[in-house]
């Protein structure tokens, strides 16, 4: 798949006018990397926002003692990670690998900045999605708690993941919601 | 309008900073202004929600229940909003809010949204933006709690779990809804 194709037929991205799917093809960087490609380590300066086109990226924490990592969740198609590069100017919090051959595409912040600020719509629209994305994690990780709190679940801790993320994608697949309009 | 521009920045000042009176009318235009007495609950647990609320007088109170269990999570005050996932990713809400005063809050729908969107776009990236860094911060916040559980869990292997290690999913889920522990 490319990322052309990704943005018009994602649900992720419903929200997306024809404009700003063609203007974010232009200015993303799409790239295949190879197995076990590291994109960011844990404490980097969060300069990128990656977007998956294909194929599975692993986020990992490294452990207190720095004796190996522990993997909080697996990220697929259509799926952004490194998004808190462009709301809080921050390091890494986590370590994103490719889990296998993956091709991803990756926005600098100061391309992103740049739109921004010129009032582009686009960035505007991204940022929607951005902002839904964590929503849904956020949502996610309650879940995981209300587990633990009320079942004494005691379940793996597995920030920004759950048993829900993936059933709520499959939930909402085809669903065409957003609260971006394209319409204007 | 239902309230004046300036009260509106006066109470929301974080949201407002960089917007113009015509933006801050458009949001207000887009709210209706609702009562909420003493004891009525604005927001139900796990009931669907998609409005986001500004609290605008009064004090309201943020809990979980199960089995005849109730968890505090946090107060909201004036100046505060509720329902930030649901605005976003509209779904089941998260928490149970409930009025421990009179109250009047200016609640935004889904409509409300769009039609601030086309009204005001820049208003709108404006709420998004606030929105985005209000869920980055609590993730964040809980992300870091969430590591210290896992550290101070690895070095109490084998014991008997102290107190503060088992209420953390309590502690995770009031970091999630912006809870500000005195101690860490």
């Amino acid at each position: 798949m490319r990322l052309i194709e990704l943005l018009e037929t994602a649900p992720n991205f419903a929200g997306l006018s024809r404009a700003d799917v063609e203007a974010l093809d232009r200015i993303m960087m799409e790239k295949d990397y190879p197995d076990g490609h590291e994109f960011f380590k844990q404490g980097n300066p969060a300069e990128t926002i990656y977007l998956i086109v294909d194929g599975e990226v692993a986020v990992t924490q490294r452990h207190s003692d720095d004796r190996g990592h522990t993997e909080l969740k697996r990220m697929g198609s259509g799926e952004i990670f490194g998004e808190w590069a462009l709301i809080d100017h921050t390091r890494r919090r986590a370590c994103c690998t490719a889990a296998g051959p993956v091709r991803v595409a990756s926005l600098p912040r100061s391309a992103f900045e740049l739109l921004y600020t010129a009032n582009s719509p686009m960035p505007h629209h991204f940022l929607h999605i951005i902002a839904r994305q964590l929503a849904r994690d956020l949502r996610s990780l309650v879940g995981t708690l209300r587990s633990a709190i009320f079942e004494g679940s005691n379940a793996p801790l597995r920030p920004y993941d759950g048993p829900e993320r993936r059933s709520d994608r499959d939930r909402r697949k085809g669903e065409r919601r957003g609260i971006v309009t394209t319409d204007r | 309008m239902i309230v004046a521009a300036e009260d509106f920045r006066a109470r929301f000042p974080v949201l407002t900073a960089h917007a113009s009176a015509q933006e801050i009318a458009a949001l207000i235009d887009a709210m209706t202004l609702r009562q909420v007495p003493a004891g009525e609950v604005l927001v139900q647990d796990g009931e669907p929600a998609d409005t986001l609320y500004f609290l605008w007088e009064g004090r309201m109170v943020a809990f979980v229940e199960a089995e005849n269990v109730s968890i505090e999570l946090g107060h909201v005050s004036p100046g505060e909003t509720i329902g930030e996932v649901a605005v976003l990713d509209p779904g089941p809400a998260t928490a149970t809010v409930k009025a421990e005063v009179d109250s009047r809050v200016l609640a935004l729908s889904p409509e409300g949204l769009r039609k601030l969107d086309r009204a005001h776009p820049t208003m709108c990236n404006k709420l998004v933006r606030m929105l985005t860094q209000l869920l980055v911060e609590r993730l964040g916040a809980a992300d870091e709690l969430l590591l210290r559980h896992r550290k101070e869990s690895e070095e109490a292997a084998g014991e008997t779990a102290p107190h503060h290690l088992r209420d953390w999913p309590m502690r995770v889920y009031r970091k999630l809804f912006g809870h500000r522990e005195a101690t860490a």
